[in-house]
């Protein structure tokens, strides 16, 4: 058992890792206070923390189809996305991130940025300004399945009657996020990546593991299994939207194709945010900012 | 916490509160900035934080009648935890892309390491009290500080704050060992 000084000393130095490494801006704090009155609250500045408020959490999963037995690994692209109003957080799991770098870097222009990450970035039109871009990882992230906890997750799911296999116990899911361009603009940014890439053993019973990750995350059998047969035909990200938070989601239409719209709303009721996220041939873009819906879909309409 | 003894009176007139405000407030900001800073991790939004706290103290009377440090501690903490709980929630949906996006700002550049994101997931998780008060200590608050700020009996701290380091360090290690 551990004693008091051990455990105050141990506590110490996990929370000593929050000591902040930066000065606060006390002029800029007191700008930011004389320019508030009690009429007229300015909206609070857009964050990035919060600028994906509907986005992403990767539930890959990698269909049986797609298993060729010649190979030790199978790779899939994923090229879309899929928004599911679900709570990720059942899942048994967490993925394991690595970033290739640790923050992202800023790039001068946007050639500079297309060589950064290796495409070339798409810019709204709309905006009569260049934005500000930088250019975020690689960013690899793997799960590694527990055979046991799937199934306790199922039983807590109440889904009983499914059995997680126990070949699954130990096996590594891979997941690969190639470069991120972010372009950030007054009041909104956008982001664009090519497609995901998901690598899973070859023979892994995939469109098995999908239906049992739904059935945790609690969908019915019949759902599951529709989802399975979805992400075998066409491989997407799962984006996982918890039914409790405040945020609408709705599919417009975008000149390139269909998109989905969130809406993310303050806990007074207030709106936060809009969240576009489309996808086109080569990549996934998201547009994100204090704008209405009618102005998301105009300036993803002039993306070129 | 040198001006841990200034008190805002309801009863003052305007300009001297405005002066006595600045005064608190130069005497305050950084500290406040920094004890969100522990908890959110990206400058810019501490800061806005911060700002937030020492608008609510402008506004209203809540800090009137106590000493405003501690009255400012206990709020700054938990401007902090519930944006990290927000963050935390969020994060149930964004947590593979969304958070490594957030730095986007020149100051946000910065991100969190890993062990950052491990200590602010379980403070996300544990009680409010507990949470404030690791927070706060590890800020540098005396007991008695501690005491002040979270309305607690200065006695009974030493206990708490043993209770809040052992259920830390049980979550901790439950979600990532030793």
């Amino acid at each position: 058992m551990e004693s008091k000084p051990q455990l105050n000393e141990w506590t110490d130095a996990k929370l000593a890792t929050l000591t902040p490494e930066w000065e606060p801006n006390t002029v800029r704090a007191r700008a930011r206070l004389n320019s508030r009155s009690p009429m007229a609250m300015r909206p609070r500045r857009l964050r990035f923390a919060a600028a994906l408020a509907a986005a992403l959490v990767l539930v890959a999963m990698l269909p049986a189809t797609r298993a060729v037995g010649q190979r030790i690994w199978d790779r899939l692209f994923l090229t879309g996305v899929t928004v599911v109003r679900v709570d990720p957080d059942a899942l048994p799991w967490s993925l394991n991130i690595h970033i290739g770098q640790k923050s992202p870097v800023r790039a001068e222009t946007a050639r500079a940025a297309a060589q950064a990450a290796g495409f070339t970035p798409m810019f709204p039109q709309e905006f009569g300004q260049s934005p500000q871009l930088a250019v975020l990882g690689p960013i690899t992230a793997s799960v590694n399945l527990n055979a046991r906890q799937l199934q306790e997750a199922l039983d807590k799911a109440g889904a009983s009657n499914v059995r997680a296999r126990q070949e699954w116990d130990g096996v590594k899911l891979g997941i690969e996020v190639r470069p991120i361009v972010i372009a950030e603009y007054p009041g909104s940014t956008l982001m664009q990546m090519q497609p995901l890439t998901l690598d899973a053993p070859a023979g892994f019973a995939m469109s098995e593991f999908v239906e049992v990750a739904f059935r945790i995350l609690g969908l019915g059998a019949g759902e599951a299994s529709q989802m399975a047969r979805q992400f075998a035909e066409h491989p997407t990200w799962f984006l996982g939207v918890p039914q409790e938070d405040a945020v609408q989601m709705r599919e417009v239409r975008l000149d390139s194709g269909p998109a989905m719209l969130l809406e993310d709303f303050k806990e007074d009721g207030g709106k936060e945010r809009t969240t576009l996220i489309w996808s086109i041939k080569d990549r996934t873009l998201i547009l994100s900012g204090d704008m209405t819906p009618d102005r998301a879909v105009a300036i993803a309409n002039s993306v070129r | 916490m040198n001006a841990s003894s200034q008190v805002i009176t309801p009863d003052h007139p305007v300009e001297d509160t405005a002066m006595e405000f600045e005064t608190i407030f130069d005497a305050h900001y950084v500290r406040v900035a920094r004890v969100i800073g522990r908890i959110v991790h990206d400058p810019a939004r501490a800061e806005e934080l911060a700002v937030d706290v020492f608008w609510k103290l402008w506004r209203s009377s809540t800090g009137s009648g106590e000493n405003v440090g501690a009255w400012l501690s206990r709020a700054a903490v938990r401007a902090g935890l519930d944006e990290l709980r927000k963050q935390a929630r969020r994060a149930k949906y964004e947590r593979f892309v969304g958070w490594l996006l957030e730095p986007r700002t020149p100051e946000a550049l910065h991100i969190a390491t890993e062990e950052q994101l491990r200590v602010r997931s379980i403070l996300a998780l544990l009680t409010s009290r507990d949470a404030e008060m690791l927070v706060l200590r590890s800020d540098g608050l005396t007991y008695q500080e501690l005491a002040q700020a979270l309305g607690l009996n200065p006695a009974s701290i030493g206990t708490l704050l043993s209770r809040a380091q052992d259920s830390f360090r049980k979550e901790y290690t439950k979600r990532y060992g030793i």
